[in-house]
């Protein structure tokens, strides 16, 4: 198992060197002057001379690389353009924002699309299977920018049910400590003010974890029916063992290696794929202050938090890898050619 | 001819190869006769109806320039599809190529290929389009192309493990050993033994194409305004949540029904041409 982690460790520094090239190359790719790009039509030879010295572009090649790589190693991300803060300091007020969405979605998704393939996979070719993948099909094909319209829509503006958008009532507003509103609320001993943050989170994560919740049915489903039809199962069912028993002990157990990994990349996606959810709900999360960044074609900001997201995708990837691994001895043992 | 014959029969019997062709369909032909069946201009602006809702005159009703609301879905289907068709074709050629040289000549191209196609897997795709936007710029033809380069190795790997499948089998030995050219191997007895997995990919590629172009517009990083397109029209629906919700219905259910639409036609191409999965 050590030499699993080791061997997958390894792998993970040429990725993130190669993060850092992509990222590095961004600015570099534009057509044209970045520079001139940056300032717009307008921009005096002076102004254009100042920012390509600020971003380097007059030194060699090599040399704005390593300076980029060292400030990385640093956890310097450099300066944004637009609102001359420090692009580290902007990701991390916003970076607990995303996380704590991303987060409540995925425990929707896992929780309902678990639930639904058991019973899809337990109500084979029945209404309910059809039910569930039919529900499954729609969620993949479901344009969730419209979803979320159409759930304001209906729960914020007609019912009432719900807030508009945002993570929180202004007017509750509680010292910031871990930026997780959850958790802050509960600090601040505020319990009003924690049911007003799970309120603005209810539409966010059930639209975000739409999609997630239909692969994580399929997936469950799949890995179900492919161990329902294990000789163990059948002699579980030969021993008078009850249904509860078989379904939940013996096939679920194994049939939850597959989904978890499942889940796992899932969360990866929802990480840096929150983008749009964010920007329907007005969510102040790293995905929405990107988009805005890429607008306004502030490089330093959109280097920055590109490579943010793709790390925590590549990190959690890997964390799922060594999951499967814990959970699945022949993963590690099927030797290092993977 | 009874070989193909014998498979367009399956698909008929098959009840979702059905649904989504009919779905399909009835797209491309909205988007072929979009000129025709549109009762106003699409860009026709009418500031005394604007915000007007559906009525005799304007089915769907009118948007905030006092367009109507069905004639820009109606052109709207024309942008969506030749957005996933582009997005897919830039990803089958550049994908393809690559899938198709890696896994044919191996060696050192092979592991550089694929470690950059892993390095692109390493960004969720939507963020991957956002790169690429931000290099281009937002604008229509630049989603098309960042949907696409987002799919690149989704189709690079594919093909690339269906020409090792077949790459060292008998009658591609026996094309060699006849002295054939590796580009006359390749197209002649490679590529038409992996059509199965890349047409099963392209036609579920065009349900996630549509659906991200569409995302990559809403944002305000795809097609931009004026034009008729459905997710740039959703962006425009969420200000006007409030005051007129039916500029907004129209376009998500033309692009909820495209996807699906594709996705059923794929699922069921990759039934019927994949008899591992049931």
């Amino acid at each position: 198992m050590f030499s699993y982690v080791l061997r997958r460790l390894g792998l993970l520094v040429p990725t993130l060197l190669g993060l850092s090239i992509l990222t590095f190359s961004l600015v570099h790719l534009v057509p044209g002057d970045p520079a001139a790009v940056m300032l717009g039509e307008r921009a005096t030879p002076e102004a254009l001379t100042a920012l390509r010295a600020e971003l380097g572009l007059d030194r060699p090649l090599y040399e704005q690389y390593g300076r980029y790589l060292s400030g990385l190693l640093a956890g310097d991300l450099g300066r944004s353009l637009k609102t001359r803060e420090k692009v580290a300091v902007e990701i991390g007020t916003r970076f607990p924002a995303t996380f704590e969405l991303a987060l409540a979605a995925i425990l929707f998704a896992a929780v309902f699309g678990v639930a639904a393939g058991i019973l899809a996979a337990r109500k084979r070719r029945s209404f309910v299977d059809a039910a569930v993948m039919a529900g499954s099909l729609a969620g993949v094909s479901m344009p969730i920018f419209w979803l979320g319209l159409l759930a304001i829509l209906l729960f914020s503006v007609q019912l009432h049910w719900l807030p508009l958008a945002g993570r929180i009532d202004p007017s509750l507003a509680v010292p910031r400590l871990s930026g997780f509103l959850l958790i802050d609320t509960l600090l601040a001993g505020r319990f009003d003010a924690f049911v007003d943050v799970a309120r603005h989170l209810v539409l966010p994560a059930w639209v975000l974890g739409t999609i997630p919740l239909a692969v994580i049915a399929r997936m469950t489903r799949a890995a179900m029916l492919d161990v329902m039809t294990q000789d163990y199962v059948r002699t579980a069912w030969a021993k008078g063992l009850s249904e509860r028993r078989v379904l939940l002990v013996h096939v679920l157990k194994n049939a939850l290696i597959p989904t978890m990994t499942v889940i796992g990349l899932q969360f990866g996606y929802l990480l840096g794929g929150a983008i749009i959810t964010e920007t329907i709900f007005a969510w102040p999360g790293v995905g929405r202050w990107l988009v805005l960044a890429v607008s306004a074609r502030d490089f330093r900001a959109v280097q920055g938090g590109v490579l943010l997201l793709a790390t925590l995708f590549v990190v959690v990837n890997l964390v799922v890898d060594l999951l499967y691994a814990v959970a699945d001895p022949r993963v590690r043992l099927a030797g290092g050619d993977e | 001819m009874s070989e193909t014959r014998r498979a367009f029969r399956q698909f008929l019997r098959h009840r979702g190869a059905v649904i989504g062709s009919v779905i399909v369909l009835v797209f491309v032909a909205i988007a072929l006769l979009a000129d025709v069946l549109s009762p106003h201009d699409p860009l026709a602006q009418d500031l005394v109806h604007r915000l007007e809702a559906p009525s005799a005159t304007h089915w769907l009703g009118t948007d905030d320039f006092g367009r109507d609301v069905l004639s820009r879905v109606l052109h709207g289907s024309r942008v969506s599809l030749r957005l996933g068709l582009v997005a897919v074709a830039v990803a089958l050629l550049v994908g393809g190529t690559i899938g198709l040289l890696t896994g044919y000549y191996g060696g050192w191209l092979d592991l550089i290929a694929m470690r950059v196609m892993d390095l692109m897997l390493a960004f969720p795709s939507i963020l991957m389009a956002i790169v690429v936007v931000a290099i281009l710029g937002p604008s229509l033809t630049n989603a098309m192309i960042a949907v696409g380069i987002m799919a690149v190795p989704q189709y690079a790997r594919i093909v690339r493990a269906s020409v090792l499948s077949v790459r060292g089998l008998e009658y591609v030995q026996a094309s060699r050993a006849l002295g054939a050219a590796d580009p006359r191997i390749l197209a002649r007895a490679i590529l038409p033994n992996i059509a199965g997995p890349i047409i099963v990919t392209a036609s579920l590629g065009l349900a996630t194409a549509i659906l991200d172009a569409a995302g990559l517009s809403f944002l305000g990083l795809g097609a931009q305004p004026p034009i008729p397109e459905w997710g740039s029209m959703l962006s425009q629906g969420r200000e006007l949540v409030l005051v007129a919700p039916w500029v907004l219905t129209a376009p998500g259910v033309a692009v909820f029904l495209a996807v699906l639409g594709f996705n059923l036609v794929g699922d069921a191409l990759r039934d019927l041409l994949d008899p591992r999965r049931t």
